[in-house]
This record gives C-alpha cells, structure tokens and sequence, in this order.
C-alpha cells in the first residue's frame, strides 16, 4: 500500500472558517427579524454592494482574491502530495493476499540510526525516496577510511531488514571535518 | 476495499467542490467585469437595492446557514475518525432460532494481542472491514527498529490471519499492514 496525505489540514481550515460564516450569517438574519441591530452591518454592506458597479476595481480584487482561494483548494485536493506510507514487498498466498507498506518517516528514522551506529560517523541525515536513499554522513575525529562503505552496508542491511518493494538505490556522502 | 486512510476520499471531495466553486465565482466577476461575458450588464450595481429582502428570505438564509453550518462540523467531526468502518457479523446457526453477532473491532482483539508478542513487534492494533463476503484485515504494527518485516509479515499470514480465519469461519482473507517502527532509544538527540 502506499498512503498519502489526508489532506487534514486544509479541510479543517475550510469547515472552521465555513462553520464561522455560517455562525455570522444565521445570528445576523435572526437579529434582523427581530428588529435588533445585527452583528454584520446589512444596511452598510448593502449599500456598498448598491454603489459598486460591475465594471469597477474591487470587483475584479474580490475576483481574483476568491479565484486564487479556490485554485489553492483545488490543488490541495488534486495533488498527490507526498506518501507517508511505502509499499513493502507482498506476502502471503493467493486465497489470503497481504499487502503492506512502512511509514517513511519511521523508516527514515531507522535508516538514520543504523548509519550512526557505524563507528566512526559523528552523524547523519537521511533523503528517502521511493527509488533513492541518500545518506549524508560527518565523520567522526576517528573515521576509517573505509566509512562509506561500512555505511552503506549498514544501510543496505537495515533495507533488508524492512525489504520495501522497490529497492531503493543507496547513496553515502561522507563530509569529514 | 475499505480504507486506511479515512477521511480522505471525504477531504479530496469536499476541497474539489468549494474549490471549484470558488474558482468558477471568482472567473464570473472577472469576466463580468472587464465585459467579456454579457450575462450581466457590467455599468449595473452588483446589487439592485440596499433595503431589507422580505421576511421570508430571512427565514431561508437562517434555515440554510444552520444546515450548512451542521453540516461542515460534521466534516470537522470526520477528522477525528481515522479508523475503518467496521460492521456487525452474524451467524444464524443451524436448525434453531438463535444468531450470534459479533462486532467487527471486537473480532481482532485477540489477533492483534498474538501479533504484539511476535518477535520484533512492540504492539500491534487490528480491524477487520468490510462485509462478511467481503473483509478485509487491516494490521497497524509498530516494529522494533531491530526488526525483520519480511519474518513478522510471514507470521502474520501463517499463524495470526491463518487462526483468525478459523475462528471466523472464512476460507479467504485479505490482510494490510502498515508498520511503523518504535522510537530507536539508541538515537542521538539533536
């Protein structure tokens, strides 16, 4: 399986700012029946709205304002976004299939703490992708010189270890100080 | 198949409509304004009047705000549900006129607690979706860093799935696992 993004945030976003216009519009218009004067100024938006004409500049802001907010939602929808989840390699039999896949960013954590515990490595970052692994490696003051190939069988242990469905290349970068 | 990864099918919809919404409201005033679309008449105010509308428009806008508003803190409400939709499953047993039921969540308890003795898994959590011509399992694990998914994968099909069937009385079953692995304690704080 490969898992995305929810899209959480924006939605949330949305329904709280929407569910807060809908609070406004409902006490306004019950006040108005009441005779009472209303949270929004009606009276001062309307007559706005009345001596705007369509031709004029702010309506084509307001336009562009609502048109850029809605691209945005849009491409919040539309895009894929990031996976945060892997596909692992399939298992099982045929009358009970399973699929599975590895969160990135705890496989990403592993693969960090399985480079740092190569002796010698004062720390690393790790760039995982679907196809790629690329370890950014600081030596320690008592570095062998073979450091990046001990890193890189670290690494390729550990992705035995997790086995992800495709193998993703491994790339070790050592920066000594 | 069901879905681990609830609400977002809800959340892609939902931004796809009010984003198409506002798109196209936004592309009407522009085109209106600068003339290249002739529904309105664009040296006509936005609005015709500034007086009150009539009582009963009010009493719509207040019905729909309130509509619209319980609807969005529905939407906010899916947020927190992340789990799949699990059914209730019955059996009518043979000759007699009783049934037994059993809740979808509750079938995976014991499944899930055999998981997280496995060797290499910290703790695991299950459920079991979809009809019942139809399920699907669907496996949480939280791994130890040390740990081999392909050896704990193998266990799940041949002990755990393999017994959960028997006790359920299925002949297939289809399982995902997602895993996850625990904190490393071992890694260094920066």
């Amino acid at each position: 399986v490969i898992r995305r993004s929810r899209r959480s945030l924006p939605a949330t976003v949305v329904a709280l700012l929407g569910l807060a216009a809908c609070a406004l519009v409902a006490a306004s218009a019950i006040q108005l029946l009441l005779h009472k004067p209303p949270v929004l100024d009606y009276a001062r938006a309307a007559r706005a709205l009345h001596d705007t004409q369509w031709h004029e500049l702010p309506v084509v802001i307001g336009g562009a304002i609502l048109g850029v907010i809605g691209l945005a939602l849009l491409l919040a929808a539309v895009l894929p976004g990031r996976a945060l989840v892997l596909p692992l390699q399939g298992g099982g039999c045929t009358s009970d299939p399973l699929i599975s896949g590895a969160r990135s960013r705890s496989m990403a954590a592993v693969l960090r703490s399985a480079a740092e515990s190569v002796e010698g490595v004062g720390g690393a970052k790790i760039k995982l992708g679907r196809k790629k692994v690329k370890a950014k490696v600081t030596a320690g003051r008592l570095a062998p010189d073979d450091l990046a190939d001990r890193v890189h069988a670290a690494l390729e242990d550990q992705l035995d270890r997790i086995a992800p469905e495709t193998r993703p290349h491994t790339r070790v970068k050592i920066r000594r100080t | 198949m069901a879905s681990l990864n609830r609400p977002a099918r809800l959340n892609r919809t939902l931004l796809t409509i009010i984003g198409l919404v506002l798109l196209a409201a936004g592309a009407f005033a522009i085109t209106t304004s600068y003339g290249w679309l002739h529904l309105i008449d664009r040296d006509k105010p936005l609005v015709s009047g500034a007086e009150l509308p009539p009582t009963w428009v009010l009493y719509v806008i207040v019905v729909a705000a309130v509509v619209v508003g319980l609807l969005l803190l529905r939407w906010l409400g899916a947020q927190a549900l992340r789990r799949p939709k699990t059914g209730t499953w019955r059996w009518e047993s043979v000759g007699s006129t009783g049934s037994t039921r059993l809740g979808g969540d509750l079938a995976t308890v014991p499944f899930a607690e055999e998981v997280g003795r496995y060797p290499g898994v910290e703790s695991a959590d299950a459920t079991l979706s979809g009809g019942q011509d139809d399920p699907t399992l669907l496996v949480t694990v939280t791994a130890e860093p040390e740990g081999n998914l392909t050896t704990i994968r193998e266990q799940i099909v041949e002990n755990g799935v393999a017994r959960l069937k028997q006790a359920l009385d299925l002949t297939e079953l289809a399982t995902v696992v997602e895993f996850r692995f625990a904190a490393d304690p071992g890694t260094r704080v920066r």
